[in-house]
């Protein structure tokens, strides 16, 4: 496998030239590295930028292992020893990966959770739909069950969010924790919009064509989005878990 | 030393080894294990990954440098990382003087500081 592409960090805007080494030890770094990238299991741009980190440390450790007097070769062989099997490696940065995607998931669904709620009550506001006006009826009546949902979304979400940020190096607590919050949260975030949506195409179907239901178009869009990345997250989140048990 | 002997104090050593200026991946390992005298040798698919947990708490912060033709990822301490390396130090001199006191035997010492 070529190394260019593989070992492009963010920022850095594709690979650069490395020094020319002794191809007994570009064979043995090069082969490890291909290894550990494809067992790491996370997107190719976090990968990439794991890989480059460990390709320098790997080469650090070379360096120190000739300047005691090793041959190349040879170097290179101690310093793969010493960083352990790619897979192990890759392994013991899955909890990191997965804390990560729980934490920017449980950030984008409190991030969103306004927007969306604002987004869908000026709609149904300047759409003039029945909820604003009347008492609940037809397809209406499920709206209690986005106000559920908020109330199970919510906590979950901040759960998540504390657990993985500074608070959780010291809170006493199961490492699945984050992970399981923000997948509860997703859940109900993807229940809320969800219903939110159903409401609506019942709604229009059982309507006059004239009534325009364009000022919650802005809504729409933004629920769909978000729907989307829920069922991203929970594919995302299976397969991780599928992976693991497979690993083990 | 087996790194489970380090639970729960990893993170207060790695951040120590920054407490210089800011250092990358392979050199804060290479720290551990000589200013430990050795004892410390982790392996550094544990060091790597604890790096990152640091990382995304906010209590070191991460940036990319090319150094020698190779992308480097340096680390140093936030803010943050300042004082939560204190808080380590303060919580450890106190859990090592009631170990000595229970171990050794006699009164426990009040902790200096």
């Amino acid at each position: 496998m070529s190394r260019t592409g593989r070992m492009s960090a963010p920022g850095f805007g594709g690979t650069l030239p490395t020094p020319a080494r002794a191809t007994e030890v570009t064979a043995l770094i090069d082969g490890y590295l291909v290894n550990l990238a494809s067992a790491l299991p996370c997107p190719r741009s976090t990968s990439s930028a794991i890989v480059s980190e460990i390709e320098d440390g790997l080469m650090e450790a070379v360096s120190d292992y000739k300047a005691r007097g090793m041959r190349d070769k040879e170097a290179a062989q101690a310093a793969i020893g010493e960083f352990g099997e790619p897979a192990a490696v890759a392994e013991a940065f899955r909890p990191e990966f997965i804390a990560k995607r729980a934490r920017s998931t449980a950030i984008a669904l409190i991030a969103s959770g306004p927007l969306v709620g604002a987004a869908w009550i000026a709609g149904a506001f300047f759409a003039g739909l029945p909820p604003v006006r009347d008492h609940l009826s037809g397809p209406w009546l499920a709206l209690p069950l986005v106000g559920l949902a908020i109330v199970i979304a919510a906590p979950s979400s901040v759960i998540a969010l504390v657990t993985t940020g500074r608070a959780g190096l010291r809170l006493p607590m199961p490492p699945s924790l984050p992970s399981k919050a923000v997948s509860v949260a997703s859940i109900a975030a993807l229940a809320a919009d969800s219903t939110l949506l159903l409401m609506l195409v019942f709604y229009a179907l059982t309507t006059p064509a004239s009534r325009s239901f364009l000022p919650l178009a802005p809504a729409i869009a933004i629920s769909l989005v978000r729907a989307f990345f829920a069922v991203r997250h929970r594919l995302h989140t299976r397969r991780s878990g599928r992976l693991a048990v497979g690993s083990r | 030393m087996r790194a489970e002997a380090l639970k729960g104090h990893l993170d207060a050593l790695l951040l120590a080894t920054l407490a210089d200026g800011p250092r990358h991946g392979y050199a804060i390992k290479e720290s551990l294990r000589l200013d430990s005298g050795g004892e410390f040798d982790l392996p550094t698919g544990t060091v790597y990954p604890a790096l990152h947990r640091l990382e995304r708490a906010g209590l070191i912060g991460g940036s990319w440098s090319v150094v020698a033709g190779r992308k480097r990822r340096s680390y140093e301490l936030t803010d943050a990382g300042r004082r939560a390396l204190e808080a380590g130090r303060a919580d450890w001199r106190q859990f090592a003087i009631a170990v000595t006191g229970v171990l050794e035997g006699g009164t426990c010492p009040a902790p200096a500081g």
